[in-house]
């Protein structure tokens, strides 16, 4: 091998340890350490994770149904009251059922701009936004998801024997019975509760943290160990969920925020300047008509779109 | 000083999508083919490091001024280089490049030419691939799933990203393997 490849070999190595995940701050701080070294190492390794997110496509243009054939036995949903289903999923959340049931799951994604309702066997709904990824595994003991990038709204059966489960990178929020979005960009997760409860936990802090209660109206962002629980009125809960209509509801929204949303959405992207970012903005949108969002800036704000390649910039 | 995720981000929007037309430029102009990885690696180090600085107006010329500049240094350097060819490199027109169109596929296209790499691997590198980029299965899983090392299912990882990604960048797709002698373990490990 010559020297490039070399470079490109070991490249390649952090970038498929880096997508694992037991990828720690000390690999982290190796793959720093390894990149400031040299102007080499550091556009190799750029490169790569260009083409490998471009191989990304694989799993995000496929339709939201199974991949994988290991179907859990289909039962009816039974239905029981609150109080046994707080203390049945309190008792067997542990880590070990955790990894029992990692291997007969299913996988379901939607493609940018695309958004899908996905039956579960037991029941119950998740309905999936633009760019999502999804695991779940359901048995007779626990049914377990994991949101592995994206955003999805939960419709859960309540089912004391069977804890429902959604993990979120570090988050792991346990079902009460209920319905819920969680919304997950790399580390950082936003829970938002429409109806019911659910328990919100740092899955690796295990008992150290407490774990949140959540109940209708609640809304926790939870960002590099930090957690913000806010609340939310009837309004602000009907904006954030507009998505399972198609629609993004701004309401004095900065422009650089409702560009970020759009930018989920559609595979051309929204640039704002910064002098245009400030700006802010209200109404409804059609998620995927980008061409409409920009021309009522151009016309209702008097700002400038200029179009290059895939992006459009926006400035004054 | 360029912002770092500027710079980034620049690298990734204007510089690694004219991979396909940087490396017809130096399979034209150079004529060792197996020094390609190599050049292309230095040029990008040699772009990059001029952006610190600053991004430059225009990436098109930038980048292939660049190109032409380093290899008319490599060609000094390495003495058996003939002398003609120096000169068709000092006298090159670097506006040629500017022929082909940046044209960014379809999302289709884009699945079609991901899936055309998928089916140049070798089965049991494209299965690593298929479990662990379409299924989300993590290493160990996938080694469970195949019945193999995770150490065999790393080192499969590794040699189909580098050949997908070269496919995706209008490279060949076929993996690079080492001289056969050379044992894994010679081989720095992160």
């Amino acid at each position: 091998m010559s020297h490039a490849q070399q470079i490109e070999a070991h490249a390649a190595q952090f970038l498929a340890r880096r997508q694992a995940p037991d990828w720690s701050a000390v690999d982290q701080a190796a793959l720093d350490e390894w990149l400031r070294t040299s102007t080499l190492h550091e556009v190799t390794y750029l490169r790569l994770e260009y083409g490998w997110s471009r191989v990304d496509r694989l799993a995000a243009l496929r339709d939201p149904a199974p991949v994988t054939a290991a179907l859990p036995a289909q039962r009816p949903p039974r239905w029981k009251p609150w109080a046994a289903a707080i203390a049945a999923s309190l008792a067997l959340v542990t880590s070990t059922l955790w990894y029992a049931h990692r291997s007969g799951y299913e996988t379901y994604a939607t493609a940018v701009g695309i958004r899908q309702t996905v039956p579960l066997t037991d029941g119950s709904h998740m309905e999936l936004n633009t760019d999502t990824l999804v695991r779940a595994a359901l048995d007779d003991t626990a049914r377990t998801v994991w949101l592995e990038r994206g955003e999805a709204y939960f419709d859960i059966v309540s089912d004391p024997a069977r804890p429902f489960v959604v993990h979120a990178g570090a988050q792991r929020i346990t079902v009460l019975g209920t319905k819920f979005t969680v919304q997950r960009d790399d580390d950082s997760v936003q829970v938002v509760v429409t109806e019911g409860r659910v328990r919100l936990e740092q899955a690796d802090r295990g008992a150290a943290a407490a774990p949140v209660i959540m109940t209708s109206g609640d809304a926790v962002l939870s960002q590099g160990g930090q957690t913000h629980l806010q609340a939310r009125d009837a309004q602000a809960l009907a904006r954030e969920l507009s998505w399972r209509q198609g629609m993004l509801t701004f309401d004095q929204t900065t422009l650089g925020e409702a560009a970020a949303e759009f930018n989920r959405y559609n595979r051309r992207r929204l640039q704002i300047s910064e002098a245009a970012a400030g700006v802010r903005i209200g109404g409804s949108f059609e998620a995927t008509n980008m061409a409409a969002f920009v021309r009522l800036l151009e016309e209702g704000f008097d700002l400038r779109a200029v179009e290059h390649g895939n992006t459009i910039r926006i400035d004054y | 000083m360029t912002d770092a995720e500027a710079l980034k981000s620049w690298f990734f929007r204007e510089v690694l999508p004219l991979e396909p037309a940087l490396t017809r430029f130096l399979r034209r102009n150079w004529r060792n083919r197996e020094d390609l990885v190599d050049l292309r690696q230095e040029i990008y180090a040699r772009v990059y490091d001029a952006a610190r600085k600053r991004l430059p107006v225009q990436t098109r010329p930038f980048l292939f001024t660049s190109a032409r500049n380093h290899l008319i240094n490599c060609a000094r350097r390495a003495q058996v280089v003939p002398i003609e060819h120096f000169v068709q490199l000092e006298s090159l027109n670097i506006a040629v490049d500017n022929a082909t169109p940046d044209r960014y596929a379809s999302a289709r296209e884009e699945l079609r030419r991901v899936q055309s790499g998928l089916e140049r691997l070798p089965p049991r590198c494209r299965e690593v691939v298929m479990l662990r980029k379409i299924e989300g299965l993590s290493q160990r899983e996938a080694a469970a799933r195949m019945g193999v090392s995770e150490d065999t299912v790393e080192r499969q990882m590794v040699q189909g990203m580098r050949a997908l990604v070269d496919f995706m960048l209008g490279g060949s797709g076929r993996i690079r393997r080492g001289p056969k002698k050379r044992s894994g373990k010679e081989e720095h490990r992160p």
